[in-house]
């Protein structure tokens, strides 16, 4: 009677923790609780289980119970800086946001972030937000120096400095605060900005080979061999110097260059234009000689007709540079 | 979107055609003796009575003409595409669809100054959109004008699998295809019969010690003679182009020719041929393609060139390659340069509503009668 009375009293308390031995009674605050198989009615019986005291792995009594999350009691004012401070994985119980990662099982959704392991394994940058990098910026100036107010615009900086070195360092507290990839230097100039003839430009783009992008007109040379930044710096500029007195250099074998050795198809002298000035000879009644070659070649229709050879062979086959390539020979030979 | 509209079209002209065929079903036993070009125009349109390719014009665009049936097998002994042959097989008759392409390119031979050098003209498009029908639709047009075809159904076919190869005798470097030669002129000569007789041959050609060719004998013994010597058939082959090329054109007794070329990129580029030391043979090393390269020359006049490109049989050439550049190569380019490329497109919706038309409903009737009139009568 007495235990009955005790257990109505108890049941009928609302979320305060009952522990009767080894069973819980409810959930409270929805916590994972461990699932046991004793019932109520076990004072009597130990189903297998010693009596351990307070001690024991499903001992509750002196365990100190989680708080709220954070999340609960957090202004939308707050400073986040204060949050994430650093670089540090993700804490479900820190972060306000309703994420859900993972892979929906049986049409269900993403799991939630509590107990996400795949949140943890992922890198996050909740410690860059843009408030937090101008922090950095401001804690940074004292040490820097003001960028020159006359290179304004990026035009500007290509006009007076030519010549881009980049290079990267490294900060890390470990055993050791050297890296080794500090020492890679990269290069960057447009080559319009030098001095260059036609032929001195093709054989500088040959030279250089893949650090050439024809796209940009730039060319990116990367240092790494030696040891020292300094030195591949030197190196990387001594490169540079080089690359432009030799391209200038016209060698005795370059005067075998030949048509397959041409970086872009020239219609002179190539077998597209010994065709048509031999039909077109044929074709006119009038005596031959360089005169008639010369007034044929100075024909508009034949300057048309150029025209769409060069760009169907440099610039590669499509739709309308066939039907360029067709309407000039149909106004050619009088279709 | 576009089938429902294609549908829609569709039903009008079925609406037009029904009254015919309501009556048709009821009467079967004289619907045996109809034939298909007797009944009345509603059902003709897609087909037009134009047989004639140099009357066509642009209002028969999308139509079937029917190439008549004494022409079919002298004008096409080897030119047809294998289903095309097929088809004319199982529906009795020929029909060509005439479409923009081939009417261009016989709109620019019917112009073209035959004094001048020769102009070359290349068909080109994706894989299965017409080109060889285009061609040959040319071919039956420059047979109707009288003029002498040279048909090469496919060049391809003289770079790859051959299985004799003899070292020419004429040119120590070169090679001989026997079988391919005599079956080429074997067609040729159905193709051109009336003119063996008439052209003569204008140099003497010595074939061995005691065989020579006279100056002055016709055409025709020449080819008689290739088609029975099957060893020396690819010289006689050079000797036949040389011969037209040098009297196409002529003033007295002159004549058109016209070199029609299925499949021309197999010209330049590589042969799946080896010699006997496993070494590949190029192209150039065979007589045919060698002769067959320069009658593509602009060098002579009084004809024309027409080629067709085709992915479908060419050898190293990717599956998506079907632009001329691509499939001729650098070398064939500068060879054939400067050409007429006339593109050749899929079908339009127009023009597949008529091969609908054509195929399905006109001919799968046609047979539903014969079929039920063959079993009632047994």
């Amino acid at each position: 009677m007495a235990t009955r009375t005790l257990k109505t009293s108890i049941l009928s308390l609302g979320r305060i923790h009952c522990h009767i031995y080894g069973v819980n009674v409810r959930n409270p605050l929805n916590r994972a609780t461990y699932a046991t198989a004793l019932s109520i009615n076990t004072s009597s019986q130990n189903k297998g289980f010693p009596d351990r005291g307070n001690r024991g792995p499903f001992n509750r009594r002196s365990r100190r119970e989680a708080g709220d999350p954070r999340t609960d009691r957090m202004p939308v004012e707050q400073d986040w800086t204060a949050v994430y401070p650093t670089a540090t994985p993700f804490r479900q119980g820190s972060v306000p946001l309703p994420v859900r990662m993972g892979f929906p099982v049986k049409k269900g959704v993403p799991p939630e972030k509590k107990g996400n392991l795949e949140l943890i394994k992922i890198p996050n940058f909740l410690h860059l937000t843009p408030l937090a990098i101008k922090k950095h910026c401001e804690a940074l100036k004292p040490f820097c120096t003001e960028w020159p107010s006359a290179l304004d615009t990026g035009a500007k900086c290509d006009e007076h400095f030519p010549v881009k070195v980049e290079s990267k360092d490294y900060v890390s507290a470990g055993t050791s605060l050297r890296n080794p990839s500090a020492r890679i230097v990269h290069l960057r100039l447009k080559l319009s900005c030098l001095n260059l003839d036609d032929h001195a430009r093709k054989k500088m783009v040959k030279l250089v080979g893949e650090r050439y992008c024809k796209d940009t007109d730039t060319l990116a040379i990367t240092t790494d061999s030696c040891p020292v930044r300094q030195q591949n710096y030197d190196y990387a500029m001594y490169l540079l110097t080089v690359l432009y007195h030799e391209s200038w250099k016209m060698e005795a074998w370059e005067s075998e260059k030949t048509v397959a050795d041409m970086e872009e198809y020239s219609w002179e002298d190539s077998p597209s234009q010994k065709n048509i000035m031999s039909t077109l000879v044929r074709m006119q009644v009038e005596g031959e000689g360089e005169a008639v070659r010369e007034e044929l070649l100075g024909r508009p229709e034949v300057q048309e007709y150029r025209d769409s050879v060069t760009r169907l062979k440099n610039e590669g086959e499509s739709e309308s540079s066939m039907h360029q390539y067709r309407d000039a020979v149909k106004k050619l030979l009088n279709l | 979107m576009a089938l429902h509209r294609l549908s829609f079209r569709l039903r009008q002209t079925v609406a037009q055609v029904r009254p015919l065929h309501g009556s048709g079903c009821g009467q079967q036993q004289e619907a045996v003796g109809m034939e298909l070009e007797t009944r009345p125009e509603t059902l003709s349109i897609f087909r037009t009575q134009e047989n004639d390719p140099a009357c066509q014009s642009e209002q028969h665009l999308g139509q079937y003409y029917t190439v008549p049936p004494s022409h079919f097998h002298t004008v096409f002994p080897h030119g047809l595409p294998p289903r095309y042959q097929q088809q004319v097989k199982t529906f009795n008759e020929g029909c060509v669809m005439v479409r923009q392409p081939a009417l261009e390119l016989i709109s620019h031979l019917k112009r073209a100054d035959y004094s001048k050098p020769t102009m070359r003209y290349l068909l080109y498009g994706v894989k299965g959109s017409g080109k060889t029908m285009s061609l040959c639709h040319t071919v039956h047009y420059c047979s109707t004008q009288g003029w002498l075809v040279l048909h090469i159904p496919d060049a391809h076919l003289w770079v790859k699998n051959c299985k004799e190869l003899l070292p020419s005798s004429y040119h120590a470097s070169r090679f001989d295809q026997p079988i391919q030669a005599s079956n080429w002129l074997r067609n040729f000569r159905t193709t051109n019969e009336h003119f063996l007789s008439k052209i003569k041959l204008r140099q003497r050609y010595v074939w061995t010690k005691r065989e020579s060719t006279e100056e002055g004998r016709p055409l025709g013994e020449l080819v008689d003679m290739g088609v029975s010597r099957v060893k020396s058939s690819s010289d006689v082959v050079g000797a036949v182009l040389k011969e037209l090329r040098l009297q196409a054109g002529g003033t007295e007794g002159g004549f058109r020719l016209a070199v029609a070329v299925d499949g021309v990129n197999g010209l330049w580029g590589r042969t799946t041929l080896k010699k006997e030391d496993k070494s590949p043979v190029a192209p150039e090393e065979l007589t045919l393609v060698h002769n067959l390269r320069k009658m593509i020359n602009n060098d002579w006049c009084g004809g024309a060139v027409i080629a067709t490109l085709s992915q479908t049989g060419s050898l190293y050439a990717p599956s998506s390659a079907y632009l001329p550049q691509e499939l001729l190569g650098e070398e064939g380019f500068d060879s054939m340069d400067p050409f007429v490329p006339v593109p050749v497109s899929l079908y339009s919706e127009k023009e597949f509503m008529y091969i609908f038309l054509y195929i399905f409903y006109f001919k799968g009737f046609s047979f539903a009668i014969e079929y039920k009139t063959k079993t009632h009568k047994q």
